[in-house]
């Protein structure tokens, strides 16, 4: 097991076996994980008290399986990220427990699907004034094969609290097969809580708005794919890394769709 | 100079017969005003000509010079020539205008746009048309006012410089000084390109702020008066129903459906517990 103290500001982590991480207490830190060649590991991460971290995942591996467990205390921020440009098999568990009262937690999921992908995402509200928002984003292409389960669970101790999900999954032609299990599991009345799913093609008025201005359908669905994944981007904040992200997805959605 | 050539033009959308063979001759230079009430086929006749894909052409034919435009796919009638300002444009979520512009003018071109070109053009047209700077960061119509998505199909007809544009009541949702400067920015253009002109609009403001040099008609998906542009202020005053009587034609009444509201809410928010 590789421990791993965070320093304030930014980290870079290449991940190969099994880690855990922590951060310093009221410090913010904003940390890039790569994946790559074919991982199966975990991941423990514990956030310290009133600390932020700004986390993405970076998933180019040829397969991989992951199990990930966050512990949140006391006023905590995770902003999680995951962007999933992968080719080969993903398998990722992530449990999150809001342990400490006025944690929060925002997770951000882009997968391009076009092997077997088995994604299981829950927070545990565990607390207290807790906070919870999921947004998952998928693209299914040819040979595409997803199960994901979103999960948003509030205890009886953790009153006041908000758990929110939504997932959109777009079918791109060819792809085999897309199961989203969204589940809200409530168990204290003083609490807010919504999800919302969709799946379907590409619409087929934003594909006519496109080619009217020249794009073939192949370019209109290449904009709209990356455009449908960039948006993991919108909360990365150091312009640098983005811009990287963003080119790895041009690169990918021409190589693939 | 480029004319395009619409004949006997029969349109159905899910079985219903909306153009009931409307001939139509635009060529550069030349400004046709689109007049007639709501649901009586004028914004069905640009879609069919863009070839949109829930309009069946049944019967007749539309030429681009001696080209066979419902031959194409609608990418291609873009690449020749064509445009259409859409009365309602999309907005697509994730999409920067940026790169989708620069993915438009592309698909023209046989090697990119050289990235100065392309932000000094798009400037320019955002400064014409007094657009706010960051557009080209936004997404594509995401939150826009319906001022702005206007503005916005204007500033492609500008940096894609077609030979015929079609331009669906780009006038509504805009306020009087906004009107004046799409205006202007469509004759400008016009102008310099020579750009055919069809437009749609039910206001004769508009029609004083970019003069028609034709004006026509459409009752019950024909084109049933053809004129100058004295025949807008006839019809600004009078409105259409002297038409339909001297020409026997009846005026469709536009049915508006109710908008029916699309939930992906599903149905439970509270599961019950023993879920795996």
């Amino acid at each position: 097991m590789t421990e791993l103290s965070l320093k304030q500001g930014s980290n870079r982590l290449a991940l190969a076996q099994d880690t855990h991480i922590t951060t310093l207490p009221d410090t913010t830190h904003s940390l890039v994980v790569d994946f790559s060649g074919e991982v199966n590991a975990s991941l423990k991460v514990n956030l310290a008290v009133g600390s932020t971290l700004d986390m993405f995942c970076f998933n180019t591996a040829d397969a991989l399986e992951m199990d990930e467990t966050y512990a949140l205390e006391k006023d905590a921020v995770l902003n999680l990220s995951y962007g999933d440009l992968t080719i080969g098999d993903t398998k990722r568990s992530v449990q999150i427990d809001l342990q400490g009262t006025g944690s929060s937690v925002q997770l951000n999921s882009a997968t391009l699907i076009s092997k077997n992908t088995d994604l299981r995402y829950q927070f545990s509200h565990k607390a207290q004034h807790t906070l919870g928002n999921m947004k998952n984003f998928a693209v299914m292409v040819k040979d595409g094969n997803l199960s994901l389960y979103a999960i948003g669970h509030i205890e009886k101790t953790a009153a006041f609290s908000e758990t929110h999900q939504s997932t959109r999954v777009l079918n791109l032609e060819g792809s085999k097969k897309a199961a989203v299990y969204p589940h809200l599991i409530i168990d204290n009345n003083e609490v807010q809580a919504s999800h919302a799913e969709s799946t379907g093609q590409m619409d087929e008025d934003h594909l006519y708005y496109l080619q009217s201005r020249g794009l073939n359908e192949a370019q209109a669905i290449r904009l709209m794919v990356k455009g449908y994944l960039s948006s993991v981007t919108d909360s990365i904040t150091d312009e640098a890394l983005k811009a990287l992200i963003l080119e790895k997805i041009d690169q990918k959605v021409e190589e693939i769709c | 100079m480029s004319t395009l050539h619409i004949q006997n033009l029969h349109v159905e959308i899910e079985g219903k017969e909306i153009l009931k063979g409307v001939d139509l001759t635009v060529s550069s230079g030349e400004i046709h005003a689109l007049m007639g009430p709501n649901g009586n086929g004028k914004s069905t006749l640009l879609a069919a000509i863009m070839g949109h894909p829930k309009y069946t052409v049944t019967q007749g034919s539309i030429h681009f010079d001696d080209k066979d435009v419902l031959a194409m796919p609608v990418n291609e009638r873009a690449k020749l020539g064509l445009f259409l300002g859409m009365q309602y444009p999309m907005e697509i979520s994730g999409v920067t205008n940026s790169d989708f512009l620069k993915a438009a003018l592309n698909s023209r071109r046989t090697t990119p746009i050289p990235l100065f070109t392309f932000i000094r053009t798009l400037e320019k047209a955002v400064d014409s048309l007094q657009m706010k700077s960051d557009l080209a960061h936004r997404y594509v119509n995401e939150g826009f006012s319906g001022g702005e998505k206007k503005r916005n199909e204007i500033l492609q007809m500008i940096l894609l410089e077609p030979k015929i544009a079609m331009l669906d009541e780009i006038d509504s949702g805009l306020d009087v000084d906004a009107m004046k400067i799409v205006a202007s920015a469509i004759n400008e253009q016009a102008l310099k390109m020579q750009t055919g002109l069809i437009i749609v609009s039910h206001y004769e403001r508009f029609y004083q702020l970019i003069q028609p040099t034709h004006v026509h008609v459409i009752l019950d998906g024909r084109i049933v008066l053809s004129g100058k542009s004295d025949l807008v202020n006839r019809i600004d005053t009078e409105g259409y129903d002297w038409i339909a009587q001297q020409y026997g034609v009846q005026i469709i009444k536009e049915v508006k459906t109710r908008p029916v509201t699309v939930t992906t809410l599903g149905t439970c928010a509270v599961k019950e517990r023993g879920m795996e």
